[in-house]
């Protein structure tokens, strides 16, 4: 009972899906399975298999093996325009001969719907995008962000079960995408469709998802939460990918918990992990925000410490981020609430930059 | 600042002197033309429209004009037909050989005339291909196709991948989106090609004189004839009105071209 309960739930299924251009492997031996309702996001750099994994699953890219299953049936070897989804660009791929409503209508002209009713769905698609009066103009009368709606309301007219969305900010600017995030976040909870949504935006992947799959060198390198993701990174490339974080080389002095690691000239700190291995060389990721700056007189318990000398600071309204030297010249970026105090900071001649034992990360690969 | 204006003078009377070099042949037929005598002078010494009443009278004139038109509008039409979708599959297909085919569509431009028409006289020849208005139109399809492949593969670049294949998601099969979607974009470049196809058809001699039979002679044709035989005044008529034509349909590629920038 169980097993037909989730596999109904289960709206894309990639069963190791590959794609090779030639000799080149675009994509790697790739699993994924996303749920009913799900808002994913595919995230990585350009060339990492993410675009490659939409068009296998929006049919315009046949798998070199493996197989997709949408809605439990084997689309693999489908046509796109037999299944059933919705795409938006980052081009947003409007025609420029039509007008706003022939576009939006022209899902619905090819169902043949009557005309009636394509009126009557177009006029309350326009709202939910919340378009004002423009069903007339052409495209090239729109801004980017109207047009990218015209896209989206285009999509969402013939109820597809599942949206694609392929950089779909890529092309406006920083105050409009934070906008239409907000936007498209709120059309995937109101109408509750399953979307796949791509970018190479860490911020807008952790805004958005429910759940992030990173992609690098057409792998997949770690699925999760948002949350997951920052806070447990699984490899050195994702913690560096998402957030920002400082990395210090380090090599395990002694396993255990916590175990030891060897900072080289730094110093030595406490770290949790549990699988590390004595004499094991990797990576300490360390978060801004878990950072503190202090004087020797205040080390709590349960912290590690390491002495710093002060570089800079810039305060982003709320929080400051403090710019500060290691021994060997390695950067670390601390960030803190902005105090009354903050330029006072500057000439606290000997600081030293601590962390609760837990915040540290330790990556072997 | 001085030296080079004067370089920039001597290359703009260079310009206009060429220009006037290569179109000057063409424009004294106009007076000659519309000259009263029976012989080819000029400059005429009295004018009248007796040589384009001579045209209409005379035997074969009106004739020869009609199956040039006729010729040439099949031609197009065959062309459009056949070059379009072949534009369509070299722009967006992608398929092993696509180049070699693109060469092999094209090479009626770069081989000589002389040796088309031959090709194609031995080929009607053996496989009994005796009408002989459908020869002309067969073998004019193959000289016009490359400039219908090239105009249309030109415009067909400029559409969005991304346009089709979004119309594709939504649900409209590869037809539908390459009538509703595709063609309404490329119908600018289309027209201009079809243009050029049909007066490339409408003046061909070479292939023409080869594969044409007896009986079917053409503009160029029975003007080359008659050229070759006695001289007729009526030519400087014809040539006119050929010159009109091939102007008026270049000044209506322009315009096309530059609605097509538009939309």
């Amino acid at each position: 009972m169980m097993d037909v309960n989730s596999t109904k739930q289960e709206m894309v299924r990639l069963d190791a899906v590959t794609k090779l251009y030639g000799s080149f492997t675009a994509l790697h031996e790739t699993d994924l399975s996303i749920r009913a309702g799900e808002f994913l996001t595919l995230l990585g750099p350009s060339g990492s298999g993410k675009t490659t994994l939409l068009n296998a699953v929006a049919g315009m890219t046949m798998p070199t093996s493996g197989h997709v299953w949408i809605d439990s049936q084997d689309v693999t070897a489908m046509p796109p325009e037999k299944r059933g989804l919705g795409m938006v660009f980052q081009s947003y791929a409007l025609m420029p001969h039509m007008t706003v409503f022939d576009n939006i209508a022209y899902p619905l002209k090819v169902r043949k719907t009557p005309k009636q009713e394509i009126k009557k769905r177009v006029t309350n698609v326009l709202e939910l995008v919340r378009l004002p009066d423009l069903a007339h103009r052409k495209p090239k009368e729109l801004s980017g962000g109207q047009q990218q709606r015209v896209s989206i309301a285009r999509c969402l007219i013939y109820n597809p079960r599942l949206i694609l969305m392929d950089e779909p900010l890529g092309a406006l600017d920083k105050k409009l995408r934070e906008q239409m995030q907000l936007e498209i976040k709120r059309l995937h909870n109101e109408l509750g469709i399953t979307m796949v949504y791509v970018t190479h935006d860490q911020e807008e992947a952790l805004n958005m998802s429910d759940r992030i799959m990173l992609m690098n060198g057409g792998k997949a390198e770690q699925i999760g939460s948002p949350h997951d993701l920052y806070f447990k990174p699984v490899s050195q490339f994702a913690a560096d990918f998402i957030g920002q974080s400082t990395m210090l080389d380090a090599k395990v002095l002694e396993a255990g918990d916590p175990c030891i690691l060897d900072l080289g000239t730094s110093g030595q700190c406490k770290v949790k992990a549990p699988g590390a291995n004595k004499n094991q060389s990797g990576k300490l990721v360390l978060r801004p925000e878990t950072l503190r700056l202090i004087t020797n007189d205040q080390l709590p318990d349960g912290f590690n410490a390491l002495s710093v000398r002060y570089k800079d600071s810039l305060v982003t309204g709320g929080t400051t981020k403090y710019i500060v030297e290691l021994e060997n010249g390695t950067e670390m970026i601390v960030q803190e609430l902005t105090t009354p105090e903050e330029a006072a900071r500057r000439h606290e001649g000997q600081l030293f930059a601590a962390w609760p034992v837990e915040a540290g990360i330790f990556l072997d690969q | 600042m001085e030296r080079r204006s004067i370089w920039r003078r001597a290359n703009a009377a260079f310009a206009v002197a060429a220009m006037i070099f290569l179109l000057l042949p063409s424009l004294i037929v106009v007076p000659m033309s519309f000259s009263d005598s029976e012989l080819i002078i000029f400059p005429p010494k009295e004018y009248s429209f007796h040589l384009y009443e001579r045209y209409v009278q005379e035997p074969g004139w009106v004739s020869a004009t009609i199956l040039s038109f006729r010729v040439a509008l099949w031609t197009t039409i065959l062309s459009i037909c056949l070059g379009v979708p072949a534009a369509y599959a070299l722009v967006r297909g992608q398929f092993p050989g696509r180049r070699m085919l693109a060469m092999f569509l094209l090479s009626p431009i770069m081989l000589p005339s002389v040796v088309l028409a031959l090709a194609f006289y031995i080929y009607f020849v053996r496989i009994s291909l005796s009408q002989g208005e459908l020869r002309l139109v067969l073998a004019h399809c193959v000289a016009t196709l490359p400039f219908i492949i090239v105009t249309a593969a030109a415009g067909i670049q400029t559409v969005d991948a991304n346009i089709e294949r979004a119309a594709r998601i939504m649900g409209a099969s590869r037809v539908y989106v390459f009538r509703t979607v595709t063609l309404p974009l490329v119908i600018p470049s289309i027209v201009a090609g079809a243009l050029f196809a049909f007066l490339i058809s409408f003046d061909e001699i070479i292939i023409s004189i080869f594969v044409a039979r007896a009986g079917d002679e053409t503009l160029p044709i029975k003007m080359y004839s008659s050229l070759v035989f006695e001289v007729s005044p009526v030519l400087a008529a014809i040539s006119t009105m050929l010159t009109v034509m091939s102007a008026l349909i270049c000044i209506l590629v322009t315009f096309v071209q530059k609605s097509e920038a538009k939309p």
